[in-house]
């Protein structure tokens, strides 16, 4: 199924430390040879500061040598160059944990205040605050995102929106958030850069589109995991027409998740014509995004219920909604059998349940749960082993008197107006 | 009247007669480019011209107001020797206005005696013959009236004179005396600043009208009285005879000093300075100069004589050769006074030609080095340019081929001395052709060359006929151009040519490549071949990749070309979805409408090409609304700039017809207008006729107009024989279509030939035949449907010839749109049709209740304010047409640039990297947001 496996793909657009995850996944489902993805990972560690998680993936690779030296040396280097930036942060840290300088931080939500009262009495330095944005990132850098959270916090609390490291400091925590797996505070950090980036001047347009790209995938791990994720994704990515432009632009990969999304969602009906519209654009192509093709634009039951089938292997092997597998089957039967209950006067439930992939038995209680929860207006008819569909046009009638209804009400209103305007007026 | 042809004859017998070597300057010469009526004054004036550019060189202000007053006493003087009054007037106007312009000059020095003389001489002259009525009743009515006009200006204007004319009365020698020297002061301060070995034409002039002088300073009776008899003469080619005939008149002619002849200019007057100052030995080294000089030169001097063109280039050469001297210096010189004189109206631009040509060749054999053969090619180029007087008509062919030739040497002299260097905009005296530490430096720029060539290749293909054996032969030039291009592109990019510069040698490149059928890519495979898709996609990306740090109109303008070409070659070769992202991308139809004509041509061709890419892909929709636009205009040709509409002839000006043909795309450029109607007709049949058939109790909105025009005309007609234009074989197959019956309607439709001019045409007649086959069934269920009861879908596919599988597709689609009121039943495989068609009372109810709602809402808006109701949506004619990515405005896409691959190295928010993304991802300018304009609008 690795033809499917968007990794490489996302990988792109995250953050170092936020493959990992993938690549741990990855290597639980066994679609990859294991060895190379653990050298991957040993290349990958490379670049990061966690060098005895580094030791280890090179020792799980080459069993029974010994780390190169260059690891060992990097290592003391590392813890250098951490007391180094723990002694000159610390200050700060101690500065914060003092009393006042809380209460004063709880009382102004500004940042200018809180510095003032900062530079006033410690004779805060610009300098020292940099001490803190870089232990944080060091720390991320190491593998301690609770700590790089804790800092990254301080300093985007306290730093004027214009400096320097500020936007760093927030993709940072947002990381450190997703990697600590603190899903509500990590939605608050989206939501806070997709603000940010929203109301950035000093980006070229295709930086802020390189940033909303990054921000879509980044925030898979969020939306995922959140329990109201699901919708906010349809809401943010679907309906926000610069996200949808990023996505389209930058990675129609995402378009899976979307998909899938509008799939699970109860609210389906608003999501789907729009997706269908954006599918329909782009060539990108998966079981997912097929499936709901073959349903909504060429109605070919048949395909659609083999697409099923695939999207099942797709989503189990997909770090991200392998957890909505199960939700996702639900709502694809639900909308086959919708679908094609809209266009049968009777229809077999042998027949049915084979295009819902289900034993007949277990069908017909499916359809039976579906007529009693009113989601279909159908009867069984047990004999033949039919459902039969309740009335389906509207008489010509009930269409006149539609659409005269409103033309009573207005009229009314008319009459009102015109009533106000002549005493108003004369 | 030409006083001064035989002249020049004399000037020669003399020199002849002074023993002087360099008399193989024959004193006649051919003139085939000379047209034979052209006015003398006009060959005076390029005289005066002349003469004056040879001082440009330096020149205060007072040379300048001096050079200009001289100019105009010599006009009048020619004026005055035809007897034409009102040239004389004219000419005596203009020199009173400048002699109060230049009044601060002439207060620093003094008036100009040669000024005081003229003003006298035509006090003179104008009382002269204001007396003789004999003569005065001889002048047209126009000249009499001039006549007394100016004698009142002179008398009143000639008062501010009267003692300076009195003076020159009583001593005109002085007066000659003195502006013999202003003139010889000038030409030593010329001479200081060049190399003496080049005393310039000027001198040459006046020492030959020096000459002359001493017989002919007094001929005026003769010469008035002559005037008659050499009128009708002087605008044939002279031959010898008439030559001699005309020295003699001339000698003969009397001498008087108040009414000197005609084309004697102020170097009429430097008679003495050649007689008294200059010694023979330096005259004799001005000669080789003299003769090598401008062939307007020679026309002043020799213009009404003849002599070959062999003759000539007999003669020219051995004066380089004689010329010990010709170094680096006195070429480059003789080019800055040849090129002064381009753009003149009286210079002979084929002589210029030739004459630039053989210094070339002179160059070449003195060994002066590459950069001054570089320069002199080049500026034989310009020339060849400057052969056309105007922008608008073509070069002739032969000298289109030597365009070629020259640029082809050029390029290869270039190619293979890489240190010589081509510098855009230097001035000339920081040019260096010969030092050779130096970087070596010509002025100039073979880029515009080769721009200006390419044009020069366009118009001559615009104003041949495209169906001529001329036009392919010319067509055939094209591989050498395209050839040139490629040299020349390699040229500057070994010459680390700015980036805009590559860009518009790319651009060229480019706009060679982007309308050509890739026959090889269609299948047609050849060995060796680049496709030439990843060709114009290199090119593109290349001025993609090209930031536009200062935002220059013009780097934008390459771009916005660039993409255009790019769309339109993805389009020309069905590559539908790349052709459409790069469009949507490139935010092209937001500017388009600022661009320069020629650029909304091509966004216009583009967004044609664009349908017809969509046509034969099957997207039948979009392809509509692309075309829609071009075809309902009814101006197709004017804004593919392929033609003039007839029809709107009378609307049109001259003038602006004129600028349009100026624009006219040559013919093998074309987009095949007919193919373009019967693409968009196609399109609209198959988007109208169900729309028909669903829609035909109510009020329909109409998707094409330009249909049912043609289905209204073909109503008209009283007899329908079987289809034989275009027009008809579609309205027959629409017909048939209405019917349903697919299989005469894909027929008629197909039968023309016209679709064989589609690159893949059975692929486009296959799809064409499903989709009319699809198309019909809809027709079919929306007309007959309230017919049946229900219908077996193995009936319908036997009827339509669709599988199964396609009809209960499309029969599903049509019941989830609501717009078949039918549903299949599954155990008897049966389509059950719903009775849904109304009775006659029925659908009046149901319009009458459309009206009341729309009354209702007009009265709403009436009364203002909007407390409306959303239940309109469903009292609209229920029009659910799939909607249009494009029209609808919600068309999105992205580049399909391949990305570089970033590596797994982001590190959070670093904006570098970020840039780096940018830059591979986005090559285009400004894609943070998507185009919500469909661009299927034309410009206009």
């Amino acid at each position: 199924m690795a033809k499917y496996d968007l990794t490489n793909q996302l990988s792109e657009y995250m953050d170092l430390h936020l493959v990992f995850p993938l690549l741990e996944f990855l290597s639980t489902r066994r679609i990859y040879d294991e060895a190379t993805l653990t050298e991957s990972k040993y290349k990958l560690l490379q670049n990061t500061n966690m060098v005895d998680f580094t030791i280890d993936v090179f020792k799980s690779l080459n069993p029974g040598e010994e780390a190169p030296s260059a690891l060992t040396e990097r290592r003391e280097d590392v813890v250098c160059q951490l007391n180094l930036l723990q002694q000159r942060s610390s200050q700060v840290i101690e500065i914060f944990s003092r009393q006042d300088v809380t209460d004063v931080a709880e009382k102004n939500r500004d940042s200018q205040e809180l510095w003032n009262y900062l530079s006033e009495n410690y004779k805060f330095q610009r300098e020292q605050l940099d001490d803190v944005f870089h232990y944080g990132k060091f720390m991320y850098d190491v593998g301690n995102y609770a700590i790089a959270s804790s800092h990254l916090n301080i300093y985007r609390n306290i730093a004027p929106a214009d400096s320097k490291f500020y936007s760093s400091a927030q993709w940072g925590k947002l990381a450190s958030e997703i990697l600590q797996q603190n899903w509500d505070l990590a939605m608050d950090e989206l939501e806070r850069l997709k603000d940010n980036i929203m109301a950035a001047v000093h980006l070229t347009q295709s930086e802020v589109l390189v940033q909303r790209a990054w921000l879509v995938h980044w925030g898979l791990f969020v939306y995922f995991n959140h329990p109201q994720g699901r919708d906010k994704l349809i809401d943010d990515f679907l309906h926000q027409k610069t996200y949808l432009n990023a996505i389209q632009t930058m990675c129609p990969h995402i378009l899976r998740y979307i998909t899938t999304a509008v799939v699970i969602s109860k609210r389906r009906r608003d999501g789907v014509k729009e997706l269908i519209k954006v599918l329909q654009q782009e060539s990108y192509k998966d079981p997912i995004t097929e499936f709901v093709e073959s349903l909504y634009v060429n109605f070919d039951f048949d395909e659609a219920q083999s697409k099923l089938k695939e999207c099942s292997t797709v989503i189990e092997n997909d770090f991200f909604i392998v957890g909505c597998l199960d939700d996702f089957t639900e709502n694809a039967r639900l909308i086959i059998s919708e679908i094609f209950c809209r266009i049968h006067q009777r229809i077999e439930i042998d027949m049915l349940a084979d295009k819902l992939n289900m034993a007949p038995a277990e069908a017909e209680k499916w359809v039976v749960n579906m007529i009693r929860l009113a989601h279909l207006d159908a009867k069984i008819d047990s004999k033949n082993g039919y459902v039969v569909m309740g009335g389906t046009s509207v008489p010509i009638y009930q269409k006149l008197i539609d659409k005269t209804k409103d033309l009573h009400l207005k009229a009314n209103s008319c009459c009102q107006k015109v009533d106000k305007k002549l005493t108003l007026g004369i | 009247p030409v006083p001064w042809v035989p002249l020049g004859k004399q000037w020669y017998q003399r020199r002849v007669r002074a023993g002087d070597s360099s008399d193989e300057s024959s004193s006649s010469e051919s003139e085939p480019e000379m047209p034979v009526s052209r006015a003398p004054v006009r060959q005076y004036t390029s005289i005066l011209e002349e003469s004056d550019d040879e001082k440009r060189v330096v020149r205060s202000s007072k040379d300048k107001r001096f050079s200009e007053i001289n100019q105009t006493i010599k006009a009048i003087r020619n004026a005055k020797n035809i007897k034409d009054i009102s040239k004389v007037r004219e000419g005596y106007d203009s020199l009173c206005t400048i002699y109060t312009k230049s009044s601060n000059v002439i207060a620093k020095n003094g008036t100009p005696k040669a000024f005081i003389r003229c003003v006298a001489d035509l006090e003179t002259f104008v009382l002269t013959l204001w007396e003789d009525r004999e003569q005065k009743s001889k002048l047209n009515k126009i000249n009499s009236k001039a006549l007394s006009a100016l004698k009142q200006n002179v008398r009143k204007f000639n008062k501010g004179f009267e003692a300076e004319i009195e003076e020159y009365r009583k001593n005109p020698d002085s007066y000659e005396e003195v502006i013999d020297e202003e003139e010889s002061a000038d030409e030593d301060e010329a001479e200081k600043t060049r190399d003496a070995a080049k005393a310039t034409k000027k001198t040459r002039t006046s020492s030959s009208r020096a000459f002359d002088d001493d017989d002919d300073d007094n001929d005026d009776d003769d010469d008035d009285d002559d005037d008659d008899m050499r009128g009708p003469g002087m605008g044939d080619d002279e031959s010898d005879d008439s030559d001699e005939m005309w020295d003699d008149s001339e000698d003969s002619s009397s001498s008087d000093d108040e009414m000197p002849a005609i084309g004697y200019t102020a170097a009429y007057f430097l008679k003495k300075k050649d007689d008294d100052k200059k010694d023979k030995p330096e005259r004799k080294k001005k000669a080789p100069k003299q003769q090598a000089r401008t062939s307007t030169s020679k026309e002043e001097e020799e213009g009404w004589t003849t002599v070959s063109g062999v003759e000539k280039v007999a003669k020219e050469k051995p004066l380089f050769e004689e010329g010990t001297e010709i170094t680096v210096d006195v070429v480059n010189q003789k080019i800055a006074e040849l090129s002064s004189i381009r753009g003149r109206r009286g210079a002979n631009r084929k002589k210029n030609i030739e004459t630039f040509e053989l210094l070339t060749e002179t160059c070449q054999k003195e060994n002066l080095g590459t950069p001054v053969v570089a320069k002199c090619l080049y500026f034989t180029c310009l020339a060849i340019f400057d052969y056309n007087p105007s922008m608008s008509a073509c070069m002739q062919v032969d000298i289109w081929v030597q365009l070629l030739v020259t640029l082809d040497k050029l390029l290869t002299l270039l190619e293979g001395h890489r240190e010589v260097h081509f510098v855009e905009g230097l001035p000339d005296e920081e040019e260096n052709l010969e030092n050779e530490e130096k970087p070596l430096t010509v002025a100039g720029s073979i880029l515009v060359i080769m721009e200006r060539t390419d044009d020069e290749f366009t118009k001559l293909l615009r104003n041949l006929d495209p169906h001529g054996t001329e036009y392919v032969q010319r067509l055939s030039d094209e591989a050498k151009l395209c050839l040139l291009i490629l040299r020349v592109k390699a040229e500057l990019a070994t010459r680390k040519a700015s980036n805009a510069e590559m860009c518009r040698i790319y651009l060229r490149q480019i706009e060679h490549l982007y309308y050509k059928v890739d026959y090889a890519a269609a299948g047609v495979n050849e060995e060796g071949k680049v496709d030439s898709r990843e060709k114009m996609d290199e090119l593109c990306k290349f001025i993609y990749r090209i930031e536009s740090s200062d935002h220059s109109g013009d780097l934008d303008r390459i771009r916005t070309r660039a993409m255009l070409c790019h769309i339109y070659h993805h389009a020309l070769h069905n590559r539908w979805s790349e052709a459409r992202d790069l469009m949507l991308m490139s935010h092209l139809q937001h500017g388009i409408s600022h661009a320069d004509i020629p650029t909304k041509i091509l966004y216009n061709r583009t967004t044609v090409q664009l349908g017809l890419c969509a046509f034969r892909n099957g997207y039948i929709q979009h392809a509509h609304t692309t075309l829609n636009d071009i075809q309902s205009s009814q101006k197709s040709k004017e804004l593919l700039a392929q033609g003039l509409s007839t029809q709107r002839m009378s609307e049109r000006n001259p003038e602006q017809e004129k600028i349009e043909k100026q624009r006219q795309i040559p013919f093998h450029m074309h987009i095949n207008l007919e193919l373009l109607e019967y693409s968009y007709l196609t399109c609209a049949m198959l988007l109208e006729v169900p729309h028909m058939a669903a829609h035909q109790f109510e009020q329909r909105r109409k998707l094409s107009r330009t249909f049912h025009q043609q289905l209204r005309n073909a109503d008209k007609n009283p007899l329908i024989g079987p289809p034989d234009s275009m027009r008809e074989h579609l309205v027959a197959s629409a017909k048939a279509m209405m019917k349903a019956d697919w299989r005469t309607c894909a027929d008629t439709l197909l039968a023309h030939k016209i679709w064989n001019l589609m690159p893949n045409a059975e692929e486009v007649k296959g799809m064409l035949r499903q989709k009319i086959k699809e198309e019909s069934l809809r027709t079919y269920m929306f007309t007959y449907s309230a017919c049946y009861d229900s219908i077996s879908p193995e009936v319908l596919s036997r009827m339509f010839d669709l599988s199964n599988k396609q009809i209960h597709a499309l029969i599903s689609k049509m019941i989830l749109n609501d717009e078949l009121k039918a549903s299949w039943d599954k155990p008897t495989d049966l389509l059950i049709l719903h009775r849904a068609e109304s009775s006659k009372l029925q659908r009046l109810a149901k319009q009458t209740a459309d009206k009341l709602t729309y009354v209702m809402d007009n009265t709403e808006k009436m009364l203002g304010q909007g407390t409306t109701f959303t239940g309109r949506g469903n009292a609209a004619t229920g029009l659910t047409w799939p909607n249009n990515i494009f029209g609808a405005g919600n068309g999105t896409q992205l580049m399909g640039f391949p990305m570089g691959v970033p590596g797994q190295e982001q590190r959070y928010g670093s904006a570098q990297n970020a840039g780096y993304i940018a830059r591979n991802r986005g090559n285009y300018n400004n894609q943070g947001g998507y185009n919500r304009q469909p661009y299927s609008r034309m410009v206009y």
